[in-house]
């Protein structure tokens, strides 16, 4: 009986997942290159190969040190029901984020993800919170928490979201055909897994790892003539 | 200086490097900012003030040890603004992070009280090939502080066309707002890592630099951008400059630490006239 229980939890919970990382979520991810635009604009990236090194390397760098890191962090919090530590936590993310649109990426996205929970999870928030702004990593991990999604799956699932984005932003970017997308979001799964594992291995006073060319880019795509995207 | 450099044996290197630590308050007393030691152990020192602006500017010149850092080595300045106290600080040489076997500390503990002002412009870290080092700055804001500040670093030297190709180098800069944390922004780098190359990391360049202004007058980061435009159209850089919170930041990668100071200064007179309402004073040790 009880293992019937856990597998069913655990079925749900999967189908959450696929759910919560599925671009048809409404929160307008696929709007932002995250500096992607800028790099294939002024000849940084150039095809398929370049595409797959911008990629693996922000992977395994800033992104598995700070937000897969500040994932785990912020998803524990709420897990433990410190609300005072998912403020401080939160707080953290807008800290770490380098530029102009790499905040109001993680702002707007909040904002998108705020509203939608409030509509089909009523109570999934804490009410009377003085939080003025939520980042997507602080709702994208109590989303992951309430809906008893296990924290690798988010991580893992977190992460493949964000690189499916940033290969179908390149797609149109480069461009590069359907083909050599779905090769690249291949070849990249190992990256993936290696950074969620090494990001267990964090500590804390690591977190805000970030890279000066990926911080340059989104600064100058600001000022980018014509743009395709909103960061 | 040859003298105490020379005086600074293997022996005293190897075994536990220096301890150096430095604390100084910047008190306002009668229209006057004042530098006071607090606490001084080894040779990390600050010359004699210098007013070129008005007594209540004090120019202050810190020096790291005359030979350099080397392994062991933990540098500990501690910096307190009091209220309404103004200084610039500079370095009057770049510091330099020699090869080692055991990692060099520098830390820099920064607190800004009510209506004071730090204009932080210190020479460029040269970190030599095959070097460990750590370097911390912790900048506690008052919200009504006011804030100029740059990092230069060296991954090698350039001159001479030497690459960081082995060691280690951690770099952390955070910065709290009434106690609240508003930009962390930290650079972990292995030498001869794709990190140095890479498009998104250093782009095969020596010298990387960030500059962080506390924008109180919201300047529109259009002024900087065209000023660097007009000024710094130079293809041997490449710079953002960007805004978030209460800042203006700017980054920039390059081939000497020149390049990244004359963006920077051209970036400085501009928040300076419309910050403090002051001309650009360069510290007069850099004309030397």
């Amino acid at each position: 009986m009880r293992i019937l229980i856990t597998k069913a939890v655990s079925t749900t919970s999967k189908l959450r997942l696929m759910q919560l990382v599925s671009p048809s979520l409404p929160v307008g991810s696929f709007a932002y290159s995250q500096g992607l635009e800028y790099a294939v604009d002024c000849g940084w990236i150039l095809n398929e190969k370049d595409v797959g090194e911008w990629i693996s390397g922000i992977l395994s760098s800033s992104f598995c040190t700070t937000d897969l890191t500040l994932l785990r962090k912020l998803y524990e919090a709420w897990q433990q029901q410190e609300l005072n530590q998912v403020i401080a936590w939160n707080d953290t993310v807008f800290a770490c984020r380098e530029t102009k649109e790499f905040t109001l990426q993680e702002q707007q996205t909040g904002y998108a993800l705020k509203k939608l929970l409030e509509q089909i999870e009523p109570g999934c928030l804490p009410d009377n919170c003085s939080v003025k702004e939520w980042s997507y990593l602080a709702l994208y991990a109590r989303a992951a928490q309430y809906w008893q999604i296990d924290l690798e799956g988010a991580l893992l699932g977190f992460s493949f979201a964000w690189v499916e984005n940033q290969i179908t932003s390149a797609i149109k970017l480069v461009p590069l055909g359907q083909v050599a997308g779905q090769r690249l979001l291949g070849g990249l799964q190992t990256t993936i897994a290696q950074a969620v594992q090494a990001s267990f291995n964090i500590l804390d006073d690591q977190i805000g790892v970030s890279l000066s060319g990926l911080s340059i880019a989104s600064a100058l795509h600001e000022t980018q003539y014509s743009r395709l995207f909103r960061s | 200086m040859s003298t105490l450099s020379l005086a600074r044996t293997h022996a005293m290197e190897s075994k536990s490097g220096w301890r150096a630590s430095l604390q100084l308050n910047f008190i306002f007393k009668n229209h006057k900012t004042l530098p006071a030691y607090v606490k001084h152990i080894g040779p990390l020192r600050v010359q004699r003030p210098f007013y070129p602006e008005s007594s209540a500017v004090c120019h202050s010149y810190i020096l790291h040890p005359p030979g350099g850092v080397v392994g062991g080595d933990t540098l500990n300045l501690t910096i307190n603004l009091e209220q309404e106290a103004h200084a610039v600080i500079t370095t009057p040489g770049a510091t330099k992070v020699y090869r080692n076997t055991c990692c060099s500390k520098i830390q820099n503990h920064i607190s800004l009280a009510k209506h004071s002002v730090l204009e932080w412009m210190p020479q460029e870290t040269i970190l030599f090939n095959d070097s460990q080092s750590h370097m911390q700055t912790q900048l506690k804001l008052h919200a009504e502080s006011k804030l100029f500040y740059w990092e230069i670093v060296s991954f090698g030297l350039p001159a001479i066309k030497q690459r960081f190709t082995l060691g280690q180098f951690h770099q952390d800069l955070s910065i709290t707002i009434d106690e609240k944390v508003v930009l962390l922004e930290k650079t972990v780098i292995e030498g001869g890592s794709a990190q140095l190359t890479a498009k998104w990391g250093l782009q095969n360049r020596y010298v990387s630099g960030i500059l962080v202004m506390k924008n109180d007058h919201n300047i529109a980061v259009e002024n900087f951008r065209a000023a660097l435009n007009k000024n710094a159209r130079d293809e041997s850089v490449v710079f953002g400059i960007t805004e978030k919170s209460q800042f203006i930041i700017c980054r920039v990668l390059g081939d000497n630490a020149e390049d990244l100071r004359k963006i920077f200064i051209v970036l400085w007179s501009i928040w300076r006239e419309l910050t403090l309402n002051k001309k650009p004073v360069l510290p007069r040790i850099w004309n030397t």
